[in-house]
């Protein structure tokens, strides 16, 4: 695309950059979500030409805000699937960040190795760690029920996925498990562009770890950490595969979450329509959660040298 | 560094355009190229496989390709279809067959069974679901149907003589079972999960249809409505409910969504549970891992199985796509599949009461085809505004509320109710 | 006096040696205080996946009760891979991951590090609404997008090849790659692509020459990211690709999960053997993440 360097006045060099990116971004979701909003007002399943659709105007959003069950997957989405994930991932994922920074791990020579295990869940890919983790949960076979029952923890095996009392637990510790690494990865990402002077500095200052965590390392890692909250509670809300492939939103409706409820009415009741009014609610509210989050943070957001 | 990533792609970018697929299918140097899809897993095929083999060495002019897109994607079909692609003839499960010829994506047939019909087309099973809007839109290919599946042995150490008939029989048998000897047994296991493609929709369902019930019906005058008292449902609620409560069925499958799952199929395989259900394809390579386990498994008919319209006729038809280059090549290989020729390598049962008395069947399997004679498709559920699978979700996420004890089993029926009532208005 | 001098020497030596040794015993204590926690978090992150790679090795026979502790390395085999390879074009399906991740992943990073760097050090008017579009596509999901994509890919001809799938790969893991080299970027100071300008560096080439290997250890994180998210990608996949020579392997594996898989040995070796070009390649990228870092921080 820019082969030879070309003085170009600085004006124009920032679209040069980004334009190519915006470009690609385009092709992919620039049609398909205007097309999303066409549909939203519109009656078609996903065995119609688009141009056999019909015009029902705002009746899609009605069914939607009618529906007695869509106040439950709304809670469930906001409460178990992404605040108590993101919130879990955080803290975990920042808390074996700087354990695998730790001079420790290198005099002992296990830094390597850590890093790789860290990645681990990261490579399997959804499908199959959800395989993975039903085959532990299992309340016959379950080598985690097995384990439980042999500390004399239970009486008996427990179906996880299926109770009430345990099902979200079971289903947040899936996605925390598998979500993890990329947590891990990011910070300690940030935490390698961290000057080293900087805790040099601070050790002059006599700072102790606990002072040199939170003027130097936080600081740094503020950008990195603004950037994984927002995307992890976006990609988070919008996920449907783990909850759809555990429990498929049962026992009943417990575990019904809007991504689930979107793929349900889109494609089991083949009302596309439907699935993209509630696609559009979805939209909105992340839409509205990351400018009110990007007001708030963003007062030192760009460069920090 | 950077440059040689840049060129990599652009050469790897130049490379896969020629790869780009071409669908266009034309007959060159006079051999035509028909595409056959199907759902099934890749090692189930082998049979299918066999006998397009022989059709193709018969027939140098006309060449199948079989594909294999697993799991069933009706949809998909639909998509490609609808963007003037898509294989030449499509394998499509009996309830999707009306999704396919409402949008005009299959051709009509009924030309080509005038000019040259199939050798027993009075005969044919599921015919119920094939047509739509007085025209014939696939052919009926493969049939199947849930029975019994039960360990002898099992049985006989409860003192339990044969297999039950009645669904009020299973429960008892059920629950003699799991209290009897050490307790490692459990009498019947089934996949409860509350998901919509969770596979109680099919004893539900039978046991309703028993009872002389239906979810939903056309009335006399041909308007839909529901077919069962919000008293009746509970009924039907509270005898699966009782399965778990009196510990006739493990709590555990109330997490499972499909008899296949291993959890299921391994207990059967090793005696840990002494019945299920399962469809004759699923049974057979079943049996063998029971067998070299050294348990033995064999089937009987369901609970009233012998009931017209008792059980259900699964299974799956032939459609020819529209944007077809060849139908009538097409149609001649939809006859081949239909014909005994095919069913003695392919492994399935043939939609066809005639093709089903000449077909082998092992003695384990003799259930199924004293079964299907008398099982009914779910084209009764057809025609309505509410999909299967959207009445599917209703019942099992009800079902499973019930079972976790988020609600009385009046309450989830009267919920199932109304979620039907509104289905059907659109 | 002289006495008395060398004894007192040599009681401050052992003392001094007692200080070392007890030194040396309370690091290692602190050490555990490191290692412990540190172990117990990565055996829970790593044992599901270990036990899909012992489950895959089990005789099919013993999958199907409960195991006594003492039997669960019984009868181990390959048997379930022989099935895996023997019956499917699993071999075939990797390579096409391969391919399309790979070429994916390349043009994602080039496309973010220069978007990211106009972003990071021009403040230009459309900025703002840069960052917005890039940050709004992430707020749809996806499962919306499936049906006027297709139609769109139709008309251009680009269903079933690489070359859509690899479009689609690029715009999808775009977004996330700009904002995260944005991040990394953020924290390199200015003064150094004033200096490589002063040198007569182009933009370009102050991306890719200065910027880029400081920026390395985030790099190999957008890396690692975006290759993970082709390779498991899977709703697109299976939609765009259906011819059979095309498949990867997640829609590869989804097959195993059909309708009659009751094959757990088989599952969770298409399990594993899937898992295994990721972890390889993560190693090595590893290492160089390690390299690169040891060198950033001595350059520093």
């Amino acid at each position: 695309m820019i082969s030879r360097p070309v003085s170009r006045p600085t004006a124009r060099r920032p679209y040069v950059l980004t334009i190519p990116a915006l470009v690609v971004i385009a092709v992919l979701f620039l049609f398909p979500s205007v097309y999303n909003v066409v549909l939203a007002f519109q009656k078609l399943t996903p065995y119609d030409l688009p141009s056999d659709a019909e015009w029902v105007g705002w009746d899609n959003f009605e069914s939607i805000f009618t529906d007695p069950e869509i106040g439950s997957a709304a809670f469930n989405t906001v409460f178990w699937l992404t605040a108590l994930t993101v919130v879990v991932r955080l803290v975990l994922g920042l808390a074996l960040a700087l354990l695998l920074q730790s001079r420790v791990l290198h005099r002992w020579r296990l830094r390597g190795i850590a890093r790789t295990l860290v990645l681990v869940p990261w490579m399997v890919p959804p499908v199959v760690a959800v395989a993975c983790w039903k085959w532990i949960f299992d309340a016959n076979t379950g080598v985690l029920n097995q384990f439980l029952v042999s500390m004399h923890i239970l009486d008996k095996g427990e179906a996880f996925l299926a109770q009430t009392s345990t099902a979200w637990w079971a289903v947040a510790a899936i996605v925390v498990w598998r979500e993890l690494p990329f947590v891990v990865i990011v910070f300690m990402a940030g935490l390698q562009s961290i000057p080293q002077e900087q805790y040099e500095a601070a050790a002059l200052d006599s700072a102790g770890r606990r002072q040199s965590f939170r003027y130097v390392t936080l600081p740094h890692l503020r950008p990195v950490m603004i950037v994984v909250v927002l995307m992890t509670v976006i990609q988070t809300f919008n996920n449907f595969v783990y909850v759809w492939l555990t429990t498929g939103g049962g026992p009943g409706t417990y575990t019904q979450v809007l991504a689930t409820q979107l793929y349900s009415s889109a494609f089991v009741s083949n009302e596309l329509g439907q699935g993209a009014a509630i696609g559009i609610v979805m939209t909105a509210v992340m839409g509205v959660f990351a400018l009110v989050y990007l007001r708030v943070t963003s007062d030192r957001e760009g460069r920090s040298a | 560094m950077k440059l040689r990533k840049w060129s990599l792609a652009a050469l790897a970018t130049c490379l896969v355009v020629p790869l780009a697929a071409c669908s266009g299918s034309g007959p060159r140097n006079g051999v035509v190229k028909l595409v056959l899809r199907q759902f099934d897993p890749e090692s189930e095929t082998k049979g299918l496989a066999a006998a397009i083999d022989k059709w193709n060495d018969k027939h140098p002019k006309i060449q199948v390709e079989l594909e294999t897109l697993s799991p069933n994607n009706v949809q998909q079909f639909a998509r490609e279809a609808n963007a003037e692609d898509g294989p030449d003839i499509d394998t499509i499960g009996y309830s999707d067959v009306a999704f396919l010829a409402k949008p005009r994506i299959l051709l009509p047939l009924d030309d080509y069974i005038k000019k040259d019909p199939p050798a027993d087309y009075q005969d044919l099973l599921a015919k119920d679901t094939i047509s739509f809007d007085g025209k014939t839109w696939a052919m009926p290919w493969t049939a199947d149907t849930m029975a019994l599946v039960y360990n002898p042995k099992a049985l006989a150490e409860a003192g339990v003589d044969s297999p039950p008939t009645t669904w009020a029989e299973l429960a008892a048998d059920a629950k003699r079972i799991s209290s009897a000897g050490s307790g490692d047994t459990t009498g019947f296991c089934f996949p409860a999960s509350g998901s919509a493609t969770s596979a109680q929709w099919f004893p539900i369902n039978y046991y309703l249809w028993s009872h002389g019930g239906t979810l939903i019906e056309k009335d006399s005058s041909g308007n839909w409505r529901t077919g069962v008292s919000q008293k009746r449902l509970a009924e039907v609620i509270d005898y699966f409910t009782s399965l778990f409560s009196s510990g006739a069925a493990p709590k555990a499958d109330q997490a499972v969504q499909d008899y296949s799952d291993p959890s299921i199929v391994n207990s059967l395989a090793n005696g840990s549970c002494a019945m299920s259900y399962l469809p004759p394809s699923t049974f057979a390579p079943l049996e063998k891992q029971a067998k070299s386990a050294g348990t033995t498994l064999t089937t009987a008919v369901m609970p009233s199985g012998l009931t017209a319209g008792a059980t259900h006729l699964g299974g799956r038809a032939l459609g020819i796509n529209r944007n077809t280059a060849h139908p009538d090549q097409a149609w001649r290989v939809v006859k081949y599949l239909m014909s005994a020729e095919t069913f003695a390598t392919y492994g399935q049962f043939p939609a066809s009461k005639a093709t089903l008395r000449q077909v082998d069947v092992p003695a384990s399997q003799r259930a199924y085809v004293q079964q299907l004679p008398h099982a009914r498709s779910f084209g009764r559920y057809l025609g309505s505004e509410a999909t299967i699978a959207s009445i599917e979700q209703i019942v099992n996420q009800n079902f499973s509320a019930v079972y976790s004890g988020q609600k009385s089993s009046s309450k989830a029926a009267g919920q199932i109710l109304d979620g039907l009532t509104e289905a059907l208005e659109g | 006096m002289t006495a008395d001098v060398t004894t007192k020497a040599a009681g401050r030596a052992a003392g001094e040696e007692q200080v070392v040794r007890r030194d040396r015993d309370r690091r290692r204590a602190r050490d555990l205080l490191v290692i412990v926690p540190t172990s117990l978090i990565l055996f829970v992150l790593v044992f599901p996946v270990l036990w899909m790679v012992l489950t895959s090795l089990r005789p099919t026979t013993a999958l199907a009760a409960r195991t006594p502790w003492s039997q669960y390395f019984d009868g181990l085999g390959f048997g379930a891979y022989g099935r895996l390879f023997s019956g499917s074009h699993f071999g075939r399906y990797l390579l096409n991951s391969l391919l399309v991740s790979a070429v994916s992943t390349a043009c994602t990073i080039v496309l973010a590090c220069l978007a990211a760097y106009g972003l990071s050090r021009f403040r230009f008017r459309l900025r703002g609404t840069v960052l917005a579009v890039v940050l709004a596509t992430q707020l749809l999901p996806f499962v919306v997008l499936i049906t006027p994509l297709y139609i769109a890919l139709g008309e251009v001809g680009l269903l079933n090849s690489y070359v859509g799938l690899v479009i689609v790969y690029v715009a999808m893991t775009l977004p996330l790659a700009i904002y995260l080299t944005l991040g990394y970027f953020n924290t390199i100071p200015v003064v150094l692509d004033e200096a490589a300008r002063v040198d007569g560096c182009s933009t370009v080439g102050i991306v890719f020459r200065v910027i880029f290997p400081i920026a390395l250890p985030g790099i190999a994180t957008v890396v690692v990211t975006t290759f993970i998210a082709t390779w498991e990608e899977y709703f697109f996949a299976s939609v765009l690709m259906t011819s059979d020579d095309l498949k990867t392997v997640q829609v590869g594996l989804s097959s195993f999960f059909g309708e009659y898989a009751s094959d757990w040995g088989m599952i969770m070796a298409a399990a594993t053997v899937s898992t295994i070009p990721t972890i390889v390649l993560f190693s090595v990228v590893q290492k160089r993440l390690v390299a690169g870092m040891a060198a950033g921080s001595v350059k520093e």
